[in-house]
């Protein structure tokens, strides 16, 4: 693993931590986003589940109704979170992605009442990490490739941000035209 | 034999857009044909045809296929050709000594193929590869802005990538619904008793621009007004 990508996620799950453990008011989403600038640049798999694990604890965490619930929830993500940190101080990327991957398992299953809800935010997670890692500028189709969804979901969801008004293409549009009316012949 | 080829992205937005119908037309027009490498039929059609969520839509694109209006080409000449321009592409820019994956073998493939072809352009809706192509410079500054980070540039390995695609013209859907447009194909949307009513085509294509838009089309809503303000002239 990038020694950049260890020493980022290390912050990023160390807050996580001070959040679950209710040692600070942590915002989980701006967390996820901090992952995406690793996630574009090396495209490792440590960086977005990162992001999307952190992004769905940030939408569901304040959902779960039950307060014996959420401090079962907290208990055992605060103990897998743990684990990771040591992973990524002895640089055991397997361990860390095993571990991440059995979080993901125990938010899956924290509530029948949101599961539902669950699999509606780990798939909307994977499109706005999918978003952001566009606007750092991968190409839509590599970017489903890193987050395993289609190019379909990734361009109709892509088409309501305000991606590409943020963006000054300098394109010549006018040449475009012209010449997409010089080859079919229409005056 | 005239040739345009097809990215996945514009065939995407026009099936998403329930547009697809305008295909038959546009390659009656344009007297030539109207192809995709196997890698993007195997995103538009075998794809989403294992999903359901956008299967319909890729039952349309097969309706495509099977009345040749799009044409599939396999040619391992211009798979090995793509690889090679791939790693040329994701080795042009670095962050953090790493070289950035910015596109993918399947989007390499039609450019090659549109290259291998000589065909007049390459349908391509999609920033990145567009940007690659026509204006690497851009690419850096976007990748440096967003990133925030200093992005190293391998000259050779860009100019290279550059000499070698510098014939291949870029069109998108966009474009193609404009032409539409110009050739009249859209006034079925507009027709009452045979009379389309002058003051809506402007609302017409601007929203027909829009909807590709809305689902992916890399076009500005400046952009957008121009082509509006063009086709309207």
């Amino acid at each position: 693993m990038y020694e950049k990508v260890c020493i980022d996620l290390t912050d990023v799950l160390n807050n996580v931590l001070k959040g679950l453990r209710h040692e600070a008011k942590i915002d989980f989403i701006p967390l996820s986003d901090h992952c995406i600038h690793c996630a574009s640049v090396f495209q490792d798999p440590a960086s977005l589940q990162v992001a999307v694990v952190v992004y769905a604890i940030g939408k569901i965490h304040q959902r779960i109704d039950s307060e014996s619930q959420r401090l079962k929830l907290e208990k055992q993500l605060i103990s897998l979170f743990e684990k990771c940190v040591d992973h990524l101080k002895n640089n055991n990327e397997k361990g860390f992605l095993e571990t991440m991957r059995k979080a993901f398992d125990v938010i899956r299953v924290v509530d029948k009442n949101i599961s539902m809800f669950v699999d509606e935010v780990l798939d909307k997670a994977k499109l706005t990490k999918g978003i952001k890692i566009f606007r750092h500028g991968i190409s839509v189709r590599k970017t489903a490739e890193i987050l395993g969804i289609s190019s379909w979901d990734l361009m109709s969801y892509l088409g309501k941000t305000q991606i590409l008004e943020e963006e000054n293409l300098r394109e010549d549009p006018k040449s475009r035209f012209l010449y997409a009316k010089k080859i079919f012949d229409v005056l | 034999m005239k040739t345009i080829v097809f990215d996945s992205g514009p065939i995407i937005s026009l099936a998403l857009n329930d547009l697809l119908w305008i295909l038959p037309d546009l390659k009656k027009y344009y007297n030539g044909n109207f192809v995709i490498p196997d890698s993007v039929k195997a995103e538009v059609v075998d794809n989403p045809l294992r999903t359901r969520k956008f299967a319909f839509e890729a039952i349309r694109v097969e309706g495509m296929i099977t009345q040749n209006v799009l044409e599939i080409s396999r040619d391992d000449n211009v798979k090995s050709q793509s690889q090679d321009l791939l790693t040329l592409a994701n080795s042009s820019f670095e962050a953090h000594g790493a070289p950035m994956q910015l596109v993918h073998t399947a989007e390499m493939e039609a450019i090659v193929l549109a290259r291998e072809l000589h065909a007049d352009a390459v349908v391509i809706d999609e920033r990145t590869s567009r940007m690659l192509i026509e204006a690497p410079d851009n690419l850096k500054n976007l990748l440096e802005k967003r990133l925030q980070t200093k992005i190293k540039v391998n000259t050779s390995n860009l100019e290279r990538f550059r000499s070698l695609l510098s014939s291949v013209k870029v069109i998108r859907s966009a474009e193609l619904v404009s032409i539409a447009y110009s050739l009249g194909l859209l006034d079925k949307y507009l027709a009452r008793n045979g009379e389309v009513p002058i003051g809506k085509k402007k609302d017409l294509i601007e929203s027909v621009l829009w909807a590709l838009k809305l689902n992916g089309c890399a076009i500005s809503k400046k952009n957008i007004d121009q082509l509006v303000k063009w086709l309207l002239k």
